[in-house]
């Protein structure tokens, strides 16, 4: 199993999750430590908000400490989990769209949080301040490249070429066949390329 | 091979899936043909820009955050599993219990519901009905533990943690089955218990995502897809629970099917409607006061969506924009006395859906 993070093993997660299951509140605690950060992030790359990322985790872990009797184990628990996160995303995303009508929410807007409040901090003092600004400002334009393509193709390319997931993992976590997988992630890769080719220019 | 087919083919070669003939065409593709090198290169680039996107810390908060709902809901499930279970030693008897207990509880939703379908009038007070009706039942089946089911509203009410519990608990939550009781159970349950309650556990459950009040329904909905899911699986059990219930209603055959469907769609308003904020009041003319209020409703911008009256009482629910709330309730306080229970933030302009009760004063009070 590919990972960016030094994460657990598929065996340890098994464990607590049987503990869970069992009765043990506080193992569903030890799940949580492990795989929240790499959850956020997912959730940060979809839906490009820390406010939004963070109730889109804690409504998915919830819905997972629900649903921990079902968990069959013959995923790993993270691949079920992310699978969660994705789901939440998704609802989360269709609710915003009923709520635009009272209160435009620009997903694109990764420059200023949901108060209009500028994001980045102003550049440290140095000799570096100004790639500082250079970085943060290219970062800010690869979100919005990714915050502007569908989501199903979002999915996919974060899966894949920002949390490294294998083609197997993510068609656990998608429930689609290899295939698919492979076709996805190929339009997925030409539609961010056109998309940061319009950003940012040449690459 | 043509450009336009290597090109489809970089993706995979990106990842090193290809077989190593076709590495091997590409390889010698691309060292030969600039645009082809510079769409594999360009690829290179958007993914190493990828890669390098920032990883966030999550806030610190949220670990302490989930995990305290983690353990509300452990709470909960708890209370109401030992609540119920605890009196039983073996399980057969329970899971009898279970069907019996869930079938007469749609039998008397049904009943419920049935003037209700056939337009508005006077009905017996539902709650206290089908918890006499429940609670019959239930010591009629358990002599000797009547003493122990007193008033399954206070279910809600969490019970003292202790290991034993828990292992009761642990026993239970492992079969799926019980916790769709359970579930069902605490879904029929909410519009028993009194309005005081509600908020409880059927508040909780629809308080969820807290200011999303917009629809209840759906997120209570939604809580209970994974669970729902696997109610297909049990399908067995599925329909001899509901083979007993056809049983108990033989003359009206028909009618069942339903009336257990409304049954389930009322249980379900039932328990998103013990969630709406409430506003109760109590006055001399409660005709006329209710007149008032939807006058007074739609003066604000809202409109009435269901009307019912029981005895002595009058009940609305309308729909309202949160911020026109306060308007509402300073405005019945001109019909008598007015009691608001409190509610979750929303959005100002946000259309909340309001309960409103008008008590008739009798005179000799």
């Amino acid at each position: 199993m590919t990972s960016h993070y030094v994460g657990p093993t598929q065996c340890d997660d098994n464990e607590y999750v049987a503990r869970c299951r069992n009765g043990e509140v506080e193992a569903f605690g030890v799940l949580v430590e492990r795989h929240q950060k790499k959850m956020f992030n997912l959730a940060f790359r979809m839906t490009g908000d820390e406010q939004e990322a963070a109730e889109v985790v804690q409504e998915a872990f919830l819905s997972a400490f629900r649903a921990i009797g079902k968990f069959r184990g013959d995923a790993a628990f993270s691949t079920w989990l992310t699978g969660i996160v994705l789901n939440q995303a998704r609802t989360r995303r269709t609710q915003l769209k009923t709520r635009a009508h009272y209160e435009p929410v620009s997903l694109d807007d990764a420059r200023e949080d949901r108060q209009g409040n500028p994001r980045f901090d102003p550049p440290a003092a140095g000799p570096s301040a100004l790639e500082q600004v250079e970085k943060r400002a290219l970062q800010e334009a690869v979100q919005e490249a990714i915050n502007a393509l569908d989501e199903e193709t979002r999915e996919v390319l974060i899966l894949r070429d920002i949390q490294e997931y294998s083609y197997e993992e993510i068609a656990e976590v998608l429930k689609i066949p290899d295939g698919t997988v492979k076709s996805r992630i190929f339009r997925a890769r030409e539609a961010l390329k056109a998309k940061l080719k319009k950003r940012l220019g040449d690459l | 091979m043509d450009c336009r087919d290597i090109q489809k083919m970089l993706s995979a070669y990106l990842d090193g899936l290809l077989s190593a003939d076709d590495k091997e065409t590409v390889d010698r593709h691309l060292s030969s043909c600039v645009n082809c090198r510079e769409s594999f290169e360009e690829l290179e680039k958007a993914r190493a820009l990828l890669r390098d996107l920032k990883t966030l810390e999550p806030p610190p908060w949220l670990g302490i955050k989930i995990m305290a709902q983690v353990r509300e809901e452990a709470a909960r499930k708890e209370s109401l599993l030992t609540r119920l279970f605890s009196a039983f030693p073996s399980r057969a008897p329970l899971q009898a219990l279970g069907v019996v207990v869930l079938a007469v509880l749609a039998f008397q939703v049904y009943r419920m519901l049935v003037p209700e379908m056939t337009g508005m009038r006077e009905m017996p007070r539902p709650s206290s009905q089908v918890q006499k009706e429940t609670k019959e039942t239930i010591n009629a089946v358990v002599p000797g533990k009547a003493g122990k089911e007193e008033a399954p509203a206070d279910a809600l009410a969490p019970a003292p943690a202790s290991s034993s519990l828990n292992k009761q608990y642990a026993a239970e939550a492992s079969k799926d089955k019980r916790v769709e009781d359970e579930v069902e159970r605490e879904r029929a349950e909410a519009p028993v218990s009194s309005p005081a309650a509600g908020p409880g556990s059927a508040g909780r459950g629809a308080q969820g995502g807290q200011s999303d009040t917009l629809e209840p329904s759906p997120r209570q909905e939604g809580q209970h897809t994974a669970l729902r899911q696997d109610r297909r699986v049990e399908a067995p059990t599925q329909e001899a629970r509901q083979d007993v219930a056809a049983g108990l209603t033989e003359q009206r055959s028909q009618a069942v099917a339903a009336g257990r469907a409304g049954a389930e769609k009322a249980v379900a308003a039932g328990v998103a409607q013990e969630a709406l904020p409430t506003i109760l009041v109590r006055t001399r003319d409660s005709a006329a006061a209710r007149q008032v209020v939807e006058e007074t409703v739609s003066e604000l911008g809202g409109k009435t969506i269901e009307t019912s009256a029981q005895e002595g009482r009058i009940l609305l629910v309308v729909e309202l924009a949160a911020a026109r709330l306060s308007d509402l309730a300073e405005n019945m306080k001109s019909l008598g006395e007015v009691t608001t229970t409190p509610q979750a933030a929303a959005e100002a302009e946000a259309p909340l859906r309001v309960r409103i009760e008008i008590e008739q004063l009798s005179v000799a009070r």
